[in-house]
């Protein structure tokens, strides 16, 4: 069962109908977030050209762009938990379909920096955080299965954004195709509509509900009255308790282990590729079987996550991929010749997937469907670090020693390394979980019967009144009467 | 009798012969000429021979167009150059150099020659109108081809490129040619243009093809695809508010039973019994 964390909304998520339209708008929305930016990268030649620029300055682009994307986070996720996810995904596509359509009449490299990296980053920002959250929203039970299909979005844009940019590229040019996939990305609203707000009885009950009754409102809500001061005042945009909350924690420590190892392999696999002297259309074939077992991997990840054998102890299977990845990676340099690395693509492809469709969906089981939006805006935030600094420092790597088993070595270390780490600490964390329920019970069930005692006094006390009232206005009316 | 003028005259018609009988004298083979297309490949021998020198020879190496090439140092006075399977981009000018201790080098050149061949040119060039555009080809082969650029008009018929525009610019090197259009213009410009490289030997052509496009030519794709989105969002829109009415209000019943219902319930309850009384 999911840990008791989740049950905490307030009310059941539907599990179906609806939701899976929702699915399909999380498709979209995250398949542009997390492909748009690698695919733009097929341009950057013209550009370069174009501009007279060096390679690290067109380089800036995408990594501005990924870096706003990451620091949004918590901009993203104040503004769903204000006006929820549909309003903001809407704004975030067409944040960066005018970027993109501002950018194509750009007349220097700064322009681009501006309107492509920072506008359509935060664009992408408000399309990531709402697509994730909205799905916790609609889910429970099949939760793990509809985030593993949101999450095939990726590899599926990429599959079908690279061969578009090239071919809008050769038919266009640069600023033509800027125009045109300014207009595709509004196809963001599209998603952002399908993202029907859910309607909480939190909402309705507040009307029926009279002071004195059990509050139903959301735990932030209750937990907001017990501070004061700055806290409180941030406490209502951001839950920042969050950090003292012990399952984020260990998510988060572990993340950031992960996310240095974690990117590097996929940028650098076509690049070793030709290193070992394979020709760059089979190098090129290999990124392609590594996002046609990926695309598959996620949602069959979520498929076997969503069973009830793997589905409590979620946070093993996370580990155990995160290992895996780990282990795939200290492999690599010891496969020979280009069959070699087919089966290490077919492998990554397999791991890649997997720690990708569980990524969010352990943190909505850690923290709650309820605080989920902050704490992915957090998370992202500080995952911002490693992610970006992770592909850098391994081609320092490769540079230093001009070979590249030394990378993969260190990618594998650092991804062992998290999962050992997820793995020991989720298993202390899930057996202090379970004494903090058995302990939770133990209360529930005393102040329960204490409440009863109350409720029974209390209704004995009213049940005179009414009979006093009762009987007073039967006199009354007898004496009316008389 | 020989007068004394007339063996000073005999000296004097000699002295060439003399002098010459001390200038090395290097046997060469002659010109060859490359037909690396015809299928047969008859690999191809080029050979010096010093057979008259007057000072201690030390070694021979050959050069190709100027530059030495590797590996072929000897100290033989007979030196070969063998090549096995001749193509186009081993023509050139063949030197074999004989070096002395205490006298200049000495050489006989062999030139190899071949049709040229053109290895490098664009197959297309699209540019939007008002851009520069640059068309090139590149070529292998000796002697170093005529350059000329033509362009097709109707079917197979050639014509020399109008420039009277002023906006045609031509670069001709050794193996390397060069036509830059200065802003492109949509009606005139775009078209086949071909490269025609010649020299004594033979000749070869190769074709690029220039596309011009117009300023508005995103244009179109862009407002499709924006008519598309606005279509998707009106259909879901739509959908969503005639739903409205027909849907149930969300049950509110929470999943988990709260102690409060059920004293609203024995309220109820005592109420009704009240009443019922």
């Amino acid at each position: 069962m999911p840990s008791p964390a989740t049950t905490n909304l307030g009310y059941t998520p539907p599990d179906g109908g609806w939701g899976w339209a929702v699915v399909f708008g999380s498709f979209i929305s995250i398949g542009f977030s997390y492909a748009f930016p690698k695919s733009l990268t097929i341009f950057f030649k013209e550009i370069q050209e174009y501009f007279s620029i060096s390679y690290s300055e067109i380089a800036w682009v995408s990594s501005i762009m990924l870096a706003t994307m990451y620091a949004g986070g918590p901009v993203s996720s104040i503004l769903v938990n204000r006006y929820g996810s549909r309003p903001v995904v809407i704004v975030g596509g067409l944040m960066v379909g005018v970027a993109m359509v501002t950018a194509s009449f750009g007349t220097t490299i700064l322009h681009l920096y501006l309107c492509v990296g920072v506008i359509g980053g935060f664009g992408l920002a408000f399309n990531l955080q709402p697509s994730l959250t909205i799905i916790g929203k609609y889910f429970l039970v099949k939760r793990p299965l509809a985030n593993g299909l949101a999450m095939a979005g990726s590899p599926v844009f990429l599959s079908i954004l690279a061969p578009l940019n090239q071919f809008l590229f050769d038919h266009f040019g640069w600023r033509g195709s800027f125009l045109i996939l300014g207009g595709v990305v509004f196809n963001c609203c599209v998603a952002g509509s399908l993202m029907r707000p859910i309607k909480t009885p939190a909402s309705k009950t507040t009307d029926k509900n009279d002071a004195g009754k059990l509050d139903v409102t959301p735990q932030t809500a209750g937990q907001n009255k017990q501070k004061s001061g700055c806290a409180a005042n941030v406490n209502q945009f951001i839950d920042v308790s969050l950090f003292k909350h012990r399952g984020f924690l260990i998510y988060l420590v572990g993340n950031v282990l992960m996310f240095f190892g974690f990117f590097a392999p996929v940028v650098f696999l076509a690049p070793y590729a030709k290193h070992q002297g394979i020709d760059e259309y089979s190098a090129a074939f290999l990124l392609s079987i590594f996002a046609l077992v990926d695309m598959f991997a996620r949602p069959g990840t979520g498929l076997v996550a969503n069973t009830r054998w793997i589905r409590p102890k979620i946070q093993y299977f996370f580990s155990f991929a995160v290992t895996y990845n780990g282990l795939c990676h200290m492999m690599c340099p010891l496969l020979p010749g280009y069959s070699g690395l087919v089966v290490y693509a077919v492998f990554f492809g397999l791991a890649f997937g997997m720690v990708c469709a569980l990524l969010f969906e352990t943190l909505m089981d850690l923290v709650g469907a309820q605080r989920f939006s902050s704490a992915v805006g957090l998370a992202t935030i500080i995952e911002c670090g490693p992610v970006l600094l992770g592909p850098p420092i391994s081609g320092l790597l490769v540079d230093i020693f001009m070979d590249y088993k030394y990378m993969y070595f260190a990618c594998g270390m650092m991804m062992l390394a998290g999962g050992i780490f997820l793995f020991i600490m989720n298993y202390f964390n899930y057996r202090w979980l379970e004494k903090e329920q058995k302990h939770r019970e133990v209360e529930g069930l005393e102040i329960g019967s204490a409440k009863e005692l109350a409720a029974n006094e209390e209704d004995k006390d009213n049940k005179e009144e009414i009979k006093l009232i009762k009987e007073e206005e039967v006199g009354n009316s007898t004496c009316k009467e008389l | 009798m020989l007068s004394y003028t007339g063996m000073l005259a005999l000296l004097l018609a000699m002295l060439p012969y003399v002098s010459s009988q001390n200038e090395p004298r290097i046997n060469a083979s002659d010109q060859e000429i490359l037909q690396p297309k015809s299928g047969q490949e008859l690999p191809i021998t080029l050979q010096c021979n010093l057979t008259n020198s007057h000072s201690t020879h030390q070694e021979t190496f050959w050069m190709k167009n100027g530059r030495e090439i590797p590996n072929t140092r000897t100290e033989h006075k007979h030196t070969e150059f063998k090549l096995s399977k001749p193509r186009t981009d081993d023509s050139g000018e063949y030197m074999c150099v004989y070096a002395f201790k205490s006298a200049p080098n000495a050489n006989a050149s062999i030139e190899v020659k071949a049709a040229p061949e053109i290895i490098g040119h664009k197959r297309s060039e699209n540019k939007k109108e008002g851009e520069n555009a640059t068309l090139y080809c590149k070529s292998v082969g000796y002697p170093h081809p005529m350059w000329m650029w033509r362009k097709k008009v109707g079917r197979g018929s050639y014509i020399d490129i109008d420039n009277s525009t002023g906006r045609f610019f031509i670069i001709n090197k050794d193996n390397f040619t060069e036509l830059s259009i200065i802003s492109v213009d949509i009606s005139t410009d775009p078209g086949e243009y071909v490269c025609n490289a010649s020299n004594i030997i033979g000749s070869k052509e190769s074709m690029t093809i220039l596309r011009v496009r117009s300023h508005l030519a995103p244009l179109w794709p862009f407002l499709g695809v924006l008519a598309e989105i606005i279509i998707l969002v009106v259909i879901i829109v739509v959908y969503e508010k005639r739903k409205r009415p027909d849907e149930v209000p969300d049950d509110d019943e929470p999943v988990a039973p709260i102690k409060t219902n059920s004293t609203n319930n024995h309220k109820d309850k005592n109420v009704r019994q009240r009443n019922t009384n």
